[in-house]
């Protein structure tokens, strides 16, 4: 421990020494906000950083600490958010031009509780613009670069929060999964993300996408820190109508349990898509042996209706998102065009002017889908067989205690090589996507490097509410590929 | 990936779509390359309230005709007897006290307006010609 640097401490070693006053938190907040000044030019994981504010916010947690009191358990410990959580005055943009110069009034949930935790807020991570996107491309203010190499997409749509962390650029972040968008860049980007079961961590004051998939969770270094801040977010809210009321378990307790006797479901069409890399194929192999090693039982399930997913979320997803992003029309916040004569103009070229390409086809996807005379056809059709989606892994969760699965097709794919064409972009996040609909929980862990070096993730899925079993099964993957995951970047 | 051919439509339990209703629409999968035409670009970007260039309908139709055609793997799939999912999870609908909660920070509200007049905000007129 004596000889890793202070970035390279998990955020539950940096809490630690924190506590025991082995560091102060502006000395902690100091060094990663040195290591974002040094790194973030290239690789541009965040949109809006807080130096001023984090080392005030730092040197508070110190009094308080020096008056005998700690604020929670990540007192001083800096960490970032995706930018589409809402943070009181600061700006936050979700990746678009239309809320470029957005200052909540109010913050998210999310953003109450890490820092009623004590945490630090480092600054706003870069995303996909609204969230929709695989590789943080779509983002207005540009896009965000793999730490393990520059020239690589890091996932998305939280891809900056993934590279963030995997840069050691804070010591955790908090994202945001409606198809993949946690998991798919912390497998990318060899980091922890985890897609909480629909309900547990609140919506409020998180900008939606698409409202009944939508949910919040944490990106960090390790299965344990990862555990220790959904701990955190987790919980009862009554301003989100669809925040389950039930008590938030002990996740980092779960990690350490042994794996023994557990039933590790292997869903078959979700190896035999022609799609699947043979390295990632051969990683996910290796995080199966370590489960089995430590005692884990095997067994074959089907998710018969897999093949059918993507359409499904790419019907369910657009049709919520053009109606949760009918708000922005130039009116209350966010850009206005200018120089319109009259209201449905300006509102009309707002929109053209301020949402991107991504957004707008989505958008335009869904409008269409829910359109008259279509809503049957497409949009009903797709809540039917979101119905079979589910009833899928019910039948599954009766044989197995948790699914193992890869969480992308491939490594890290390179920049501007999907962006032309919005299927392929789309089958990326093809493992990760019944997990949304059937608003269970899941989780990426790093299982392997490929040839080239690239990280690869193992995603784990459980019934809903069981997360435990998820750190569990995670934990051991994790002890058999014990590396620090910080990308070799040169501060 | 399965992809949707034109035969696949008149499979059991297959659902065409149905006929549209407006003048402007033409509607038909398969036979055309294009799912989607020009005007129903345009009509449903009206919808939307999304002025598009030129080149951007054009654009479109071809991306939401790929898209559109690829969905329609769904109409192999017998729903019939099939309750549709809204929510994964179902809560049921909470309940709370129908209590006024002000919200104490309204000039931090008015302060994101693209264009406000004393405590409003202000747009273009409503009322076009």
């Amino acid at each position: 421990m004596a000889n890793v640097p202070v970035h390279e401490w998990t955020l539950l070693e940096a809490a630690r020494r924190v506590r025991e006053k082995r560091i102060s938190s502006r000395e902690l907040t100091g060094a990663i906000l040195a290591r974002i000044e040094a790194l973030d030019p290239d690789v541009h994981a965040y949109i809006t950083v807080l130096p001023e504010a984090a080392a005030a916010a730092a040197a508070a947690c110190d009094q308080e600490q020096a008056k005998g009191s700690l604020l929670g358990p990540f007192h001083g410990v800096p960490i970032g958010l995706k930018d589409i959580f809402c943070t009181r005055g600061v700006r936050t943009t979700c990746g678009s031009r239309i809320l470029r110069d957005f200052l909540p009034p109010y913050d998210a949930c999310v953003t109450e509780r890490v820092l009623a935790a004590g945490a630090v807020l480092l600054g706003k991570h870069n995303m996909d613009e609204f969230a929709m996107g695989s590789s943080t491309e779509t983002s207005f203010f540009g896009p965000t670069r793999n730490p393990w190499d520059l020239s690589r997409i890091p996932g998305g749509s939280s891809g900056g929060t993934a590279a963030a962390v995997a840069a050691a650029m804070c010591f955790a972040g908090v994202g945001t999964d409606t198809g993949g968008s946690i998991r798919q860049p912390a497998s990318l980007c060899g980091v922890v993300g985890v897609k909480p079961t629909y309900g547990r961590v609140s919506r409020y004051g998180m900008i939606a996408f698409a409202s009944s998939l939508d949910q919040g969770g944490p990106i960090a270094r390790t299965v344990a820190d990862a555990a220790a801040l959904l701990g955190v977010i987790a919980g009862y809210d009554r301003r989100d109508s669809t925040c389950v009321n039930l008590p938030v378990p002990d996740y980092p307790a779960a990690v350490e349990r042994p794996v023994k006797g557990l039933r590790i479901g292997l869903p078959k069409e979700y190896y035999e898509g022609e799609g699947l890399s043979p390295e990632v194929r051969a990683a996910v192999e290796n995080a199966l042996k370590a489960l089995t090693g430590q005692g884990a039982e095997v067994v074959e399930v089907s998710l018969p209706h897999t093949s059918f997913a993507l359409s499904t979320y790419y019907l369910i997803a657009p049709a919520e998102a053009s109606s949760n992003l009918a708000r922005y029309d130039g009116v209350r916040y966010g850009y206005r065009a200018a120089g319109a004569s009259g209201l449905i103009e300006m509102m009309s070229r707002t929109r053209a002017e301020g949402f991107g390409d991504e957004v707008k086809r989505r958008i335009m996807i869904g409008t269409y889908a829910l359109s008259a005379g279509y809503y049957d056809a497409f949009y009903g059709k797709a809540q039917k067989v979101r119905t079979l989606i589910r009833d899928d892994f019910t039948r599954a969760f009766e044989a197995a205690d948790v699914l193992l699965t890869p969480t992308a097709p491939t490594p890290a794919f390179r920049l501007g090589e999907k962006t032309g064409d919005p299927l392929t972009m789309y089958l990326s996040d093809i493992y990760t996507i019944p997990c949304n609909l059937a608003g269970i929980p899941g989780i990426s862990v790093p299982c392997g490097f490929s040839a080239e070096g690239l990280p690869i993730g193992a995603q784990l899925l459980s019934e809903p509410f069981r997360e435990e079993t998820l750190f569990t099964a995670a934990g051991a993957i994790e002890r058999a590929f014990p590396s620090r995951r910080v990308a070799p970047l040169e501060g | 990936m399965e992809r949707m051919h034109q035969g696949d439509s008149q499979e059991p339990g297959g659902v065409l779509p149905p006929p549209c209703r407006y003048g402007k629409f033409s509607f038909s999968f398969g036979g055309d390359p294009m799912a989607i035409t020009r005007e129903e670009v345009l009509h449903v970007a009206r919808l939307a309230r999304l002025s598009l260039q030129e080149a951007e309908a054009g654009r479109l139709r071809g991306q939401l005709s790929a898209i559109l055609d690829y969905v329609r793997q769904l109409d192999r799939l017998d729903t019939r007897d099939v309750v549709p999912t809204s929510h994964a999870i179902e809560t049921g609908t909470p309940f709370r006290d129908d209590v006024v909660e002000p919200f104490g920070d309204r000039e931090a509200l008015l302060a994101n307006a693209p264009d406000r007049q004393h405590d409003c905000f202000r747009v273009p007129r409503i009322i076009e010609d």
